[in-house]
């Protein structure tokens, strides 16, 4: 028995249909593996995977399956050589950005969650895409930053290290003794369970300044309690300073006279204290 | 037959209010229907050794109470537990470890407040070590505590404390040259808690430095501490570990 002659073939048809459902398969199997995809490959290439592997599927097994309904396909090679040319030169941009981006994926100087500062702008990241990075700044404000920038400009990673170290500049009055000041600074920081006993905290001298002595105190806090630090330790240095009666400096000038001469001195006696009914009592 | 706690379970009649103190710990727990509300402070002095419950009006004002909304009895078991990080522990002075070396660290506690055959509470320590970096360089290493009592080579020259736990370090080196100890880094969180009659210890250390001097295998002693063999495990590890395990020396002693 044979199949009767019918006026088109049915089975490129079929076959061009065979090809389509596979590629539809594909597509449906990439997605629901995209949990698993991530493990292996962290959120940016998973990201990288969902979008990139379907369109590349449904190009390859379209492009098979008019090969099979019989279309040249060379002519369409040929305008889509036309149009990569065209598109090329109008998207110069964001082909670079695109490229930038991919760079940025397989270095990784940064990952969702990090605290960077590019360009001026500090913030968090919450998106890595090819073409962008997005960050939230602190004050809740969107940052698109395109990865073009961020391959040429330098990058800050608040968040790459477990540790990090506060520099606390002072000052204190050329009459403190250096040994006291020294010894009431770590002691502070030794009172402060935050403080990392290790890397040790350090009192470098920074020099003569015209108001008196510049310090820097360095103490070292995990990543997460570096604000708590930030604002806690100067607290408690000027806290323990004012206890044990260490001067910092405010801007005092000395005065000299040209040619030798002198300038008069008048004490004055200090203003009485008010009363309650010193009369002037407002509203 | 394994025991939870060395200190008793704690009564708290609704509208009650009780003080507890257990070392540098207090604690202040008061109780009403549905409901415990808790405070807690750690005093100035680190080794203190006090432990004492009383009965008192109410929460003082200044301090911040947590509120825990607990159906369930009126009494609450306070357990210790070792601690969530490592300790960073120094011996009493610079060790040169020629073949054999025992010293002793004691750490604080943490403690940890449930309802009597109900949910945990909390935990909180009974004294707040400071932090501290165990590792080659502040890129790669560990937050740890720090521990500031000295390690000792007897049991009994660390100050007794029934919030702190004594570690036995057993090290044993097969190196050619001398290990020089200044700290070393202890896994409590891998470690048991055992009481040996009011004396908290922990399960032991064996440190044994490799020929190739570079290298160490850690085991932690199954079972109680030899000085005490008759003491009843109270806290499991917070984390697991295999019985032995090999490690870079770098990652243990500094």
């Amino acid at each position: 028995m044979t199949l009767p002659d019918l006026p088109i073939d049915p089975v490129p048809g079929l076959r061009a249909l065979v090809l389509l459902l596979v590629g539809g398969v594909l597509v449906r199997l990439v997605r629901r593996l995209s949990a698993v995809i991530e493990a292996r490959l962290g959120p940016q290439g998973s990201m990288l995977v969902r979008r990139i592997a379907p369109a590349t599927v449904w190009l390859l097994f379209g492009m098979a399956a008019l090969n099979e309904l019989g279309f040249d396909l060379k002519v369409l090679l040929g305008a889509a050589g036309v149009l990569t040319v065209a598109v090329g030169f109008a998207s110069q941009t964001a082909a670079s950005n695109l490229i930038s981006g991919l760079f940025l994926l397989a270095e990784r100087p940064f990952v969702i969650g990090n605290v960077i500062e590019v360009g001026g702008v500090t913030g968090e990241v919450v998106s890595i895409d090819l073409l962008s990075v997005k960050l939230r700044t602190f004050d809740n404000l969107f940052v698109r930053v395109p990865s073009e920038s961020l391959i040429k400009e330098r990058i800050t990673n608040y968040s790459h290290f477990a540790i990090r170290r506060y520099d606390l500049k002072l000052r204190v009055d050329y009459r403190e003794d250096m040994d006291k000041v020294r010894e009431l600074l770590l002691a502070t920081a030794d009172a402060m369970p935050i403080c990392l006993d290790e890397p040790a905290p350090l009192v470098i001298f920074q020099g003569f300044g015209a108001d008196g002595l510049e310090l820097q105190f360095s103490v070292w806090a995990a990543r997460e309690r570096f604000l708590e630090l930030r604002n806690g330790l100067p607290v408690k240095v000027k806290t323990a300073f004012d206890a044990a009666g260490v001067r910092m400096p405010t801007n005092e000038r000395s005065l000299s006279v040209a040619d030798g001469g002198a300038l008069a001195v008048r004490l004055e006696p200090p203003p009485p204290a008010p009363t309650e009914d010193s009369g002037d009592a407002g509203f | 037959m394994s025991a939870t706690s060395p200190w008793p379970p704690l009564t708290v009649p609704p509208g009650s209010c009780v003080r507890w103190t257990a070392g540098s710990l207090t604690l202040w727990v008061a109780r009403a229907p549905g409901e415990w509300r808790i405070a807690s402070r750690i005093g100035p002095e680190p080794l203190a050794t006090d432990v004492s419950v009383e009965s008192i009006d109410a929460i003082p004002d200044d301090l911040d109470a947590t509120r825990f909304a607990a159906s369930g009895g009126d009494t609450l078991v306070l357990a210790p537990r070792l601690a969530d990080r490592s300790v960073v522990a120094r011996p009493e002075s610079k060790l040169y470890v020629t073949d054999r070396a025992i010293f002793f660290v004691s750490t604080p506690v943490w403690l940890q407040v449930a309802v009597q055959g109900g949910p945990t509470l909390l935990e909180l320590a009974t004294w707040r070590p400071s932090d501290t970096w165990f590792g080659p360089s502040p890129t790669s290493g560990a937050l740890a505590y720090a521990s500031r009592t000295r390690g000792r080579v007897r049991p009994d020259a660390l100050a007794p404390s029934p919030v702190r736990a004594i570690t036995r370090v057993e090290i044993q080196d097969d190196a050619s040259t001398p290990l020089v100890v200044e700290r070393i880094n202890l896994p409590i969180p891998e470690l048991r808690l055992f009481d040996a009659g009011g004396t908290l210890w922990t399960t032991s250390i064996r440190l044994h430095r490799r020929a190739d001097g570079e290298s160490a295998d850690v085991q932690l002693v199954p079972g109680p501490p030899a000085d005490h063999p008759e003491a009843l495990e109270i806290a499991a590890p917070r984390q697991a570990a295999p019985g032995t395990l090999r490690r870079a020396l770098s990652a243990l002693i500094g």
